[in-house]
């Protein structure tokens, strides 16, 4: 149980692995220009790493060493064409909306490096676990940039208008550069709360210049 | 010995990876025998309902016209109580970087322009998707082949020519020497 929470905490936090690990930040930055599109792709890449942590460390023991990223990525690849070929039969909105990002999910390198990191040397269980726990994380954390984005870049959440019509919105937020302004505060801020205490001396400068 | 591998290791592994590949292509077979139908729903409802913003409430049906223009896609005939509303083409010329704009092209009963509706621009936000503005796709409404209009929009060049041309292209269509596609 200790063990369960402890892979909570870092899935969502510790290493989060966008903010901590900073992986798979093609998609993170691409999609984050709203809350329902993260979401969505938070949910496919969760369901695809769920799937292949569990089959690559069932087969943790039958797969050769030496031909072992062939295999993930076969199996990788496979469960994203399911998953895209779902989404489009269930929700086609999402798949407009989310178009070619989700057959680029085969290369996001969150799930290659959880398989090789993870899936291949852990049992079953705990894999399974830990591909819904990263995959949460990386939920979590596109959720939260494209709510900032969403927010400044067009006064809305979940398009729902939040600021009222007097509000200007900050067009930057919904381009590339806006994702990297927003990606770069998170990620100081989660690294200054999680190594807090560690560098006293170099914190007053960090405050003055963030 | 030890470090030359034999004949059985590669054997081995090739077949193994064989195995892995025959796994997932049967996971892939099934879903795609689960979802295909629905697949096909969902993009017949999607079209059909973009028809249906041009045209209100209608019957439609896809009919097969002679010597189509590339850029078209497919043709569909649209009714009401049988009679004869007219005419939508999908159409999907391609863009700025070859990109495709996906556009609906109505067509009333007389062979001109009654709607114009774009269904997906897949152009440069805040330059090429300016095809999609209202004032200037309504330009096209009530023209037919021998007066559409053919300006481009500064700017966005590509993408508004890539329309132009899908338009004359569906005002081309022979529409007359149609037959009943049987599907």
């Amino acid at each position: 149980m200790k063990e369960l929470v402890n892979q909570l905490k870092n899935g969502l936090i510790l290493k989060n692995p966008i903010f901590v690990q900073l992986l798979g930040m093609c998609s993170a930055l691409a999609i984050s220009t709203s809350v329902s599109n993260a979401i969505g792709m938070g949910a496919a890449v969760t369901a695809v790493l769920v799937c292949s942590n569990v089959i690559i460390s069932l087969m943790r023991k039958i797969i050769p060493h030496e031909i072992r990223i062939a295999a993930y990525i076969v199996i990788i690849s496979g469960f994203v064409s399911a998953v895209q070929l779902i989404i489009e039969a269930y929700l086609p909105e999402v798949n407009k909306s989310l178009g070619v990002f989700i057959p680029l999910i085969v290369v996001n390198c969150i799930i290659l490096a959880r398989a090789e990191a993870f899936a291949s040397k852990n049992p079953v269980l705990p894999s399974l676990f830990d591909g819904l726990f990263m995959g949460l994380g990386y939920t979590f954390a596109l959720t939260v940039i494209s709510a900032i984005r969403e927010l400044l870049g067009s006064g809305t959440l979940l398009g729902f208008r939040v600021l009222g019509e007097g509000y200007m919105p900050i067009r930057i937020f919904t381009h590339p550069a806006g994702a990297f302004l927003v990606l770069g505060f998170i990620t100081a801020i989660v690294s200054a709360l999680t190594s807090r205490g560690k560098r006293k001396n170099t914190k007053d400068g960090e405050e003055q210049n963030g | 010995m030890e470090n030359k591998r034999s004949v059985l290791f590669y054997v081995r592994t090739a077949l193994t990876l064989c195995l892995i590949a025959g796994i997932m292509a049967a996971l892939l077979a099934g879903v795609n025998e689960l979802t295909r139908d629905r697949i096909e729903l969902a993009k017949k409802a999607e079209r059909e309902s973009a028809i249906e913003k041009i045209f209100g409430e209608a019957d439609v049906t896809e009919i097969y016209v002679d010597g189509m223009d590339e850029d078209i896609d497919a043709v569909y005939e649209v009714s009401r109580d049988g009679t004869t509303l007219g005419y939508a083409a999908l159409c999907t010329p391609a863009g700025y970087g070859g990109k495709e704009i996906e556009l609906i092209v109505g067509l009333s009963a007389d062979r001109t322009v009654k709607k114009v509706l774009i269904v997906a621009d897949n152009q440069t936000a805040g330059i090429g998707d300016k095809v999609k503005d209202e004032s200037w796709l309504s330009r096209y409404e009530g023209k037919g082949a021998e007066n559409a209009p053919e300006d481009t929009i500064a700017g966005a060049t590509k993408s508004s020519s890539a329309v132009n041309k899908a338009i004359k292209a569906s005002l081309a269509l022979e529409l007359s020497k149609k037959e009943a596609s049987g599907k």
